[in-house]
């Protein structure tokens, strides 16, 4: 699947393409993960103990660690850095490693310390891994390049970078869709739900909440809508133009929400979607396009 | 012309180029596979989740507000009443840390007896007043189109029961 509807060539995907569209990616991803690190508030909740273990790195690490409020306040400053160095090219693949681990273990000792949940970081945190294994394997022609002041005209990023952050893209919301098809049901569908989950979590009040606790028939489109949509993000990864379009529709849907539900929106979600699901596309379409015309010139 | 150590310096780079896609190929397969398995096996593994949000189906739940005598609020958490939803973990999943309650978002509503019996049993903790005054609020359908509080009663209970 290195193209839309083409065969996957694992040759093809390892192939260096110009680096301004990964780029482009990486500054988002992390623009995306810085804001998120910092908007991350724990409302007094941090206990200091660590319970269920609901990170990868909670399985890894001893449980003192996972505890320690220090390495937690840590952690952050640390990203904070490191992120910075990485997102102007400087210390790789060093800012990149301690980058993803700093922020991946920020998160999971806020997770497995507070008593609610959200999945509001998962993507971001998720797409940081890709983007480590590209600095880890190019990180030094990366830095080579910037010091020779060739880093936007040599091949630098390879062609697997955009295609595994698109599919970690579409595996969250089909996954979110799946899920729902496996433990809702068709209870799930009825409607009611949705409007109860409106009332419980929501803007019952606003005038999209009034229009769906007041109507079953609305609330009942809307779920089975949301759902085909979340599903269709898997379908997506073999069409660029229903990428796109997907994409477009996945963005209005996380802003729907935000009028719906309150502190619902899903700001690095969207920022994830815009990139990997409407920018790449289209850049990429544009660069075939260019290529066809100058070779048929 | 290229002399013969350029030919063979040319083949060791390419039988480097080689090894390093080899290698770079398995971490871009590993990257994958993680994201596509670890969510399967453990549900929520942070970073990886199967983004499980508004997956339960609901058909009513509780919401408690619960008075002194003489009209003083306690908050619903220190009788373990509170509304436990969890941001839709609160069924299947783990979760980081959990308080006791018996309304969790999901589950059937606490019938009137268990609710009276678990609310009598948190008044006989040190601290806590010798009878409440419990609102319970139900939100559920509230006709074939509308959704809403569906019931709502106040119930007095005393740490001991009447004799």
């Amino acid at each position: 699947m290195s193209r839309a509807g083409g065969a996957l060539d694992l040759d093809r995907l390892g192939r260096l393409e110009p680096i301004a569209m990964a780029q482009v990616a990486l500054w988002a991803v992390l623009g995306a993960a810085l804001y998120e690190i910092l908007t991350l508030y724990d409302h007094g909740l941090l206990s200091g103990d660590k319970a269920a273990t609901v990170s990868v790195l909670g399985h890894l690490l001893p449980t003192a660690v996972m505890e320690s409020r220090s390495v937690y306040l840590l952690s952050r400053v640390v990203f904070v850095i490191a992120c910075l160095l990485w997102a102007v090219n400087r210390c790789l693949p060093w800012s990149a490693w301690v980058a993803t681990l700093a922020h991946t273990l920020h998160v999971s000792i806020y997770f497995e310390q507070i008593p609610y949940w959200d999945h509001k970081v998962q993507l971001i945190g998720s797409l940081l891994i890709p983007f480590c294994l590209w600095a880890h394997f190019h990180g030094r022609a990366i830095e080579q390049a910037r010091r020779a002041g060739t880093v936007w005209s040599e091949p630098l990023a390879p062609r697997w970078l955009i295609w595994i952050g698109t599919i970690h893209v579409a595996l969250f919301y089909g996954y979110a869709g799946i899920t729902k098809l496996i433990w809702g049901g068709w209870q799930l569908f009825d409607g009611l739900t949705f409007q109860l989950y409106v009332y419980r979590m929501g803007r019952p009040h606003g005038w999209i909440g009034q229009l769906i606790v007041q109507h079953r028939w609305l609330a009942q489109v809307g779920i089975i809508c949301a759902t085909a949509l979340e599903l269709s993000a898997l379908v997506a990864l073999i069409s660029r133009r229903w990428r796109v379009i997907c994409g477009l529709i996945l963005i209005s849907f996380h802003v729907v929400n935000e009028f719906l539900f309150v502190g619902f929106l899903f700001r690095s979600n969207i920022v994830a979607l815009l990139i990997f699901f409407v920018v790449c596309p289209l850049w990429q379409m544009r660069l075939e396009r260019s290529a066809a015309e100058a070779e048929a010139a | 012309m290229s002399s013969p150590d350029d030919s063979m310096s040319a083949e060791a780079d390419d039988a480097g180029a080689c090894r390093r896609w080899g290698t770079e190929r398995l971490a871009v397969a590993l990257c994958l596979l993680a994201a596509v398995v670890l969510p399967l096996v453990f549900k929520e593994a942070y970073p990886y989740t199967i983004a499980p949000m508004y997956s339960f189906p609901l058909s009513e739940y509780a919401v408690y507000r619960v008075e002194t005598l003489d009209g003083r609020v306690i908050h619903p958490g220190r009788l373990a009443l509170q509304s436990s939803y969890y941001g839709s973990n609160s069924l299947h999943l783990a979760m980081g840390r959990t308080y006791p309650s018996i309304n969790v978002l999901g589950k059937p509503v606490p019938e009137r007896a268990a609710l009276i019996a678990h609310v009598r049993e948190q008044l006989r903790q040190p601290g806590m007043p010798t009878a409440v005054r419990v609102r319970e609020r139900i939100y559920g359908a509230v006709d074939g189109q509308r959704a809403g509080v569906a019931r709502e009663t106040w119930i007095r209970i005393d740490a001991e029961p009447p004799r």
